[in-house]
């Protein structure tokens, strides 16, 4: 994915503009918080599963050589194969390499957020290789050569109609394309040939655990089920914190993951795989691979934002999230949106391009609440802040008038003098009328808005007398 | 107190999927031969090979015991264990097991013994813990396939089946 600085103010006013977007994402808003309420009437004790679950994380985070270890002597024992890969270039280099050794001429994949960070699909198909997203959503946003704009629903940003062009254009038959159900049909028939004609199926992996050497897959399609059963060759593409120690742990998080990211008990299809197919079976993959990237989450390990790689990827963070329903996904630039993208992607993908990423926040702290691993997400923004304040990441002027505000706020008479002054210029600017419908500095804010001129003196100084 | 073979109904049709309950496994030939009557079937199957679903007589319907193909409607697959606590059927790949009929068919019919039920994923790892090897490949399955990626909204049957029919076998 690109480094390039991101220019976030851009897309977030194109964001604000976009009839459809905003219409989407005010659906999503009002529908999440029920079904996650709905959802979570059968787990009481949220607090306490999450707090395990936290603490759960943190134990494999400390542990995750010694436990990356044992998954990895499993799946050997299992006739699979282990790669850990330090870069985003290491593990490309891998897959294609895996997928020319099977001479792969086509590849069926299944939702992965760690291979989008890797670009994989470019560098499978600059080897020459044909790559399907099977991922309804997926597939609607690979056909029209876009990112995901959310990491559980990736097209939540097209409409039907949207979709139904994106159909033709590409399916080139003709069929009726008016309902949401004719065309889930039609990508179920088309993609599924595909399934039974690909050499190798790629998914992504939710958990790998140590005890079994196991990989999890959720979903609710089923697409990553037949990108796991019908081609020769499965490579599952995950991350190294994704690594817990055993299949009881993983009843724990089963029990917050589709309860987080869609609002429901369980998602239709959690899958364990261990290995290529066992002695016997007619049906599996003969050969099986796991690939492991780190791509700079090491540079996480014993800091005090370690946190970060708790997160199992549910979304819940940015369902909840006034700037996110504000601005949607792609705004945030790089592969995760939300308050989750907001800082990690400055972990993976430079601190300085992403830098609007953990300054858009309204410090509400509804991310938190709803986090099924406790990741302290305004706290991390508020460390990069500094960070960045101190690595003289913004420019000269935010870094003054930042410094003047600091000096301003520390000092009792400078802050009272210049509330003070406020009065007498917004009364003047307001004028006879007493009602300001524009202000200096702020007239994106007061677009909609109207603000009566004060009256009287400061509340502070008042009480005093 | 429901119990927990209620509970467990309970929650698959929560979750969308639809439940029979039959006396014993010769009963399910005359119930899949009505299930296909009411869908507009052909009363023929693909059928998981575990012992006791090659032994029973499936008078009536074409059935054959090997992996699920792209031309398979109807397919029956045999659960080594049901979640009570989501409604989730556990199966495991095996000689007689084949994963592919619990995707590919358009229809699911999935069968589980009231005996096999248990409240928690928890006791299932305990059960496979005894598996030797651990099996290569374990479904979870917690209702039809279902995609919400057009519009937000809910469609049953994208990749997998549309409908997942489960039948508790009470003895």
């Amino acid at each position: 994915m690109s480094k390039t600085p991101l220019d976030f103010e851009k897309g977030a006013h194109e964001a604000l503009g976009s009839a459809t977007l905003q219409q989407a994402l005010g659906k999503f808003q009002t529908g999440y918080p029920l079904l996650r309420a709905r959802a979570m009437q059968s787990l009481p004790d949220f607090e306490k599963v999450r707090t395990k679950a936290a603490r759960i994380k943190d134990f494999s985070l400390k542990n995750l050589e010694q436990l990356t270890n044992q998954y990895r002597e499993k799946v050997e024992a299992n006739g699979g194969t282990v790669h850990i890969c330090e870069t985003a270039e290491d593990a490309r280099k891998t897959v294609v390499e895996i997928c020319r050794q099977v001479e792969a001429k086509k590849i069926t994949k299944s939702k992965s957020m760690v291979t989008e960070e890797l670009a994989l699909n470019d560098a499978l198909e600059a080897a020459g290789m044909e790559v399907l997203e099977t991922d309804l959503g997926e597939y609607i946003v690979q056909l029209a050569g876009e990112r995901p704009s959310h990491i559980v629903g990736p097209a939540l940003h097209k409409t039907k109609e949207e979709v139904a062009k994106l159909f033709k254009a590409h399916h080139k038959t003709r069929r009726k394309r008016e309902t949401g159900e004719q065309l889930v049909r039609e990508a179920r028939e088309v993609l599924r040939e595909q399934y039974f004609a690909s050499e190798v199926g790629i998914t992504g992996a939710n958990f790998l655990i140590a005890e079994t050497g196991t990989a999890v897959i959720v979903t609710n399609e089923g697409n990553a089920d037949l990108c796991r059963i019908l081609p020769k060759t499965h490579i599952v593409v995950t991350s190294m914190e994704k690594v817990i120690p055993t299949l009881d742990d993983l009843s724990v998080f089963l029990r917050l993951l589709a309860r987080s990211a869609s609002g429901q008990e369980m998602t239709s299809y959690t899958t364990l795989v261990s290995g290529p197919r066992g002695p016997g079976e007619s049906e599996g993959p003969t050969s099986f691979h796991v690939v492991i990237v780190d791509g700079g989450r090491s540079k996480l390990l014993g800091t005090e934002q370690q946190a970060l790689l708790r997160c199992i990827k549910c979304g819940a963070c940015m369902n909840v999230c006034p700037v996110y329903m504000s601005v949607g996904g792609h705004t945030y630039g790089w592969v995760y949106p939300g308050p989750i993208g907001a800082v990690l992607n400055p972990v993976l993908n430079g601190f300085g391009t992403m830098y609007h990423n953990y300054q858009a926040s309204t410090f509400c702290g509804a991310c938190e609440e709803v986090c099924p691993v406790k990741i302290p997400l305004t706290k991390i923004m508020r460390d990069w802040r500094t960070r960045a304040f101190q690595e003289r990441i913004p420019g000269l002027g935010a870094r003054l008038a930042l410094w003047l505000w600091a000096a301003i706020a520390a000092n009792p008479f400078l802050y009272n003098l210049a509330a003070g002054a406020g009065i007498p210029i917004l009364r003047a600017l307001a004028g006879k009328k007493g009602v300001l419908k524009s202000l200096p500095f702020a007239n994106g804010w007061m677009k909609d808005r109207v603000l009566d001129a004060p009256e009287g003196g400061r509340f502070v100084r008042g009480r005093k007398r | 107190m429901k119990t927990r073979a209620e509970t467990f109904a309970w929650n698959v049709k929560n979750q969308l999927g639809k439940v029979h309950q039959v006396a014993s496994l010769e009963k399910v030939p005359a119930l899949v031969r009505r299930l296909a009557e009411q869908l507009g079937l052909e009363p023929k199957a693909v059928v998981a090979a575990a012992s006791d679903l090659k032994d029973i007589n499936w008078k009536g319907l074409e059935v054959e015991h090997r992996p699920a193909g792209i031309e398979d409607v109807l397919g029956i697959s045999r659960a080594m264990a049901g979640i009570a606590e989501t409604g989730t059927l556990v199966f495991a790949s095996g000689k007689s097991n084949p994963p592919s009929l619990n995707f590919i068919p358009e229809y699911s019919i999935a069968i589980v013994r009231e005996s096999e039920l248990v409240d928690t994923s928890e006791e299932v790892w305990a059960i496979l813990r005894e598996k030797q090897p651990f099996p290569a490949t374990i479904n979870m399955v917690t209702g039809p396939s279902r995609t919400g990626d057009i519009e937000q909204t809910l469609f049953l049957g994208a990749h997998g089946p549309r409908e997942l029919h489960v039948v508790m076998v009470k003895s």
